[in-house]
């Protein structure tokens, strides 16, 4: 009895913010705001600009040492970065769809959609967690060669994102489930998700595959 | 609407497999490592143009967005 009186309580306040959302939306053409807001784009401009400059010197340094650096790309497992793209890409297409039946007023599907963003970074780090155990049982520490000290860096730095952004879209489900969310904060914790995606989308080549 | 997220993750799906075919021949090829790396740029512009929804943006965020992806992979580009 409690759950379907909490279930109708997130279908109503959910209804009421589609409605507000319809009457109100958002002029995503102002230079102001932009999907998810203006802080969240500063961020991630920065974000991915941080980790460009990190990418580019990763490439530099694989010039200098050409062979290291080969050698030491043919000791990561390639198939477990693609199997993680293809995670966080399913788990962004979930976060598109969510986003979208969030402001259509589907709060089913909003929920559905949700819970598979959260499962795609969940396994995610499952699969990281298996690849990061292989090179600590290999002794592939940051301190072996200038690769690996790129490697675990720019991975490393990448899993705490993946993290905070898990943690940030749990926060949102149950602002939605509880009071309901604005349109403008599930846009935002979608779009740190995404970066997370842009970020890798970038790492995998770089690291896993060219140099 | 629906119907493009859908067929935006197919395409997307489809240039990750396509680089791990090309991928075993990257050492011996200096254009199939520009290739991954293209592939690359246009995976990380369709989520970036239609998950993100930048399409909806200013014109200044959609110019950032693509400039910055053009700019990191064309330097990873010039140096492999």
């Amino acid at each position: 009895m409690k759950k379907s009186n909490t279930s109708e309580g997130f279908f109503k306040k959910n209804k009421l913010n589609h409605i507000k959302y319809m009457e109100n939306p958002i002029n995503h053409k102002s230079i102001f705001y932009p999907p998810g807001g203006l802080l969240i784009w500063v961020v991630i401009l920065l974000e991915v600009v941080t980790f460009g400059i990190a990418i580019g010197g990763l490439a530099y340094y694989a010039t200098l040492e050409p062979e290291v650096f080969h050698e030491s790309r043919l000791k990561l497992n390639p198939v477990m970065g693609a199997i993680n793209t293809v995670f966080l890409l399913i788990s962004g297409y979930c976060m598109a769809l969510a986003v979208k039946n969030y402001n259509l007023g589907n709060p089913r599907k909003t929920y559905l959609y949700f819970l598979g963003t959260i499962l795609g970074g969940l396994l995610f780090i499952f699969v990281k967690y298996f690849e990061y155990k292989d090179k600590i049982d290999l002794g592939l520490y940051p301190d072996e060669n200038m690769f690996f000290t790129f490697y675990w860096l720019l991975t490393g730095f990448h899993l705490v994102h993946v993290l905070v952004g898990i943690a940030i879209l749990i926060i949102i489900f149950f602002n939605i489930h509880r009071n309901g969310s604005s349109s403008e904060s599930v846009e935002a914790g979608a779009a740190f998700w995404h970066m997370c995606d842009l970020i890798w989308l970038l790492l995998f080549p770089a690291l896993y595959l060219i140099l | 609407m629906k119907n493009t997220t859908g067929i935006t993750m197919a395409a997307l799906l489809l240039l990750t497999l396509l680089s791990a075919i090309f991928a075993p021949y990257s050492h011996t090829n200096v254009w199939i490592r520009q290739l991954i790396l293209l592939l690359a740029l246009n995976k990380f512009l369709l989520v970036a143009w239609v998950f993100m929804e930048i399409h909806k943006a200013h014109g200044f965020w959609k110019f950032c967005i693509t400039f910055l992806g053009i700019i990191i992979c064309g330097a990873i580009g010039i140096v492999v």
